[in-house]
């Protein structure tokens, strides 16, 4: 870990209010006189305010229904036939490895259409909202397992699953 | 002159330091909640799975989604953070990951999340449950992100 790196955890743990007495001073006095540490903690502040803006926002109208009636007649299929079977498990979608990838694809492009909202936030390990900032995404994973949250930035491997897997 | 800037420097650095603790904080309760946070790289160059404890769990979440050659655990954190408060952890290559619990239920913990310059959401964790945000790229590899509570 870097000089510059142990600056800014130790000025991560006096925004988020950790430190107190002398690692307290110690910080206050570096942001008294280093340009960069206040700087530093100036993005803290905006990274703050952002996620106090999310936390402001109402809640998301459940989409999932909306979103549901675009993906692909597989997806379509399967949930009839889950529905059918009397499997009403609140899942955001299930996935084999094979439909999964493909799923999450089409989620993808979907979400980005749309602006990217979606899910039921009373179901565990839904994803309730997403913002990649235009970058492509797929939800590989939302199960009782974990759930694997996928953001494509610049030139990607093969992402059609040949093997039922996500090729970094 | 000068001292009148360090006095206002002073002012403005204590003021950005106060302004979580004028924030709408909401006491649902004021137990902090354990996030156990794990930084690992994967890559499609030559190495495999580190041979730790810890990358081979992580390997076995991830390992039926995500195709890679190798893994390795870059960087392991635990973070005690209260209900609306941010908990943070500076990844490789200076990113910052930041996450804020919002809400405690029977279903988990709503936990909105903050990948700087990558993306960010909310999503509700159950106990114990991986979250994993990946694709980040870092060196020959990408990284990946999991976020755990533990309460």
């Amino acid at each position: 870990m870097s000089a510059r790196d142990r600056i800014n955890e130790q000025l991560q743990a006096y925004y988020d209010g950790e430190l107190h007495g002398l690692a307290r001073w110690r910080v206050e006095r570096r942001l008294a006189r280093d340009p960069a540490a206040r700087q530093e903690l100036l993005a803290f502040e905006e990274t703050g305010r952002l996620l106090r803006e999310v936390e402001g926002e109402q809640a998301a109208p459940d989409l999932w229904e909306t979103i549901r009636l675009r993906l692909p007649a597989l997806d379509a299929q399967r949930a009839e036939l889950e529905e059918a079977a009397g499997l009403a498990r609140s899942r955001l979608w299930a996935l084999s490895p094979w439909v999964g990838v493909g799923v999450g694809v089409a989620a993808a492009v979907l979400a980005l259409a749309i602006g990217v909202e979606w899910g039921d936030a009373s179901v565990p390990g839904s994803v309730r909202w997403i913002d990649s900032g235009g970058k492509p995404l797929m939800v590989l994973q939302d199960d009782s397992q974990a759930t694997i949250i996928w953001v494509i930035e610049g030139e990607t491997g093969d992402l059609s699953g040949r093997s039922g897997r996500a090729v970094i | 002159m000068r001292s009148s800037s360090r006095r206002r420097r002073w002012l403005v650095a204590s003021l950005v330091a106060a302004l979580p603790l004028a924030g709408p904080v909401v006491a649902q309760d004021s137990r902090p909640i354990e996030f156990d946070v794990t930084v690992v790289q994967v890559s499609s160059g030559k190495g495999g799975v580190e041979a730790s404890a810890r990358a081979q769990r992580v390997d076995r979440i991830i390992g039926q989604q995500i195709k890679y050659e190798s893994l390795k655990v870059l960087d392991f954190r635990r973070r005690q953070v209260q209900l609306n408060q941010i908990g943070s952890v500076t990844l490789p290559g200076g990113k910052r990951f930041r996450f804020r619990p919002m809400d405690l239920s029977d279903e988990g913990v709503l936990v909105a999340v903050d990948v700087e310059r990558s993306a960010r959401g909310d999503f509700r964790i159950p106990r114990r449950k991986p979250f994993v945000f990946g694709g980040q790229r870092y060196r020959d590899g990408q990284l990946v992100i999991l976020l755990e509570p533990n309460y």
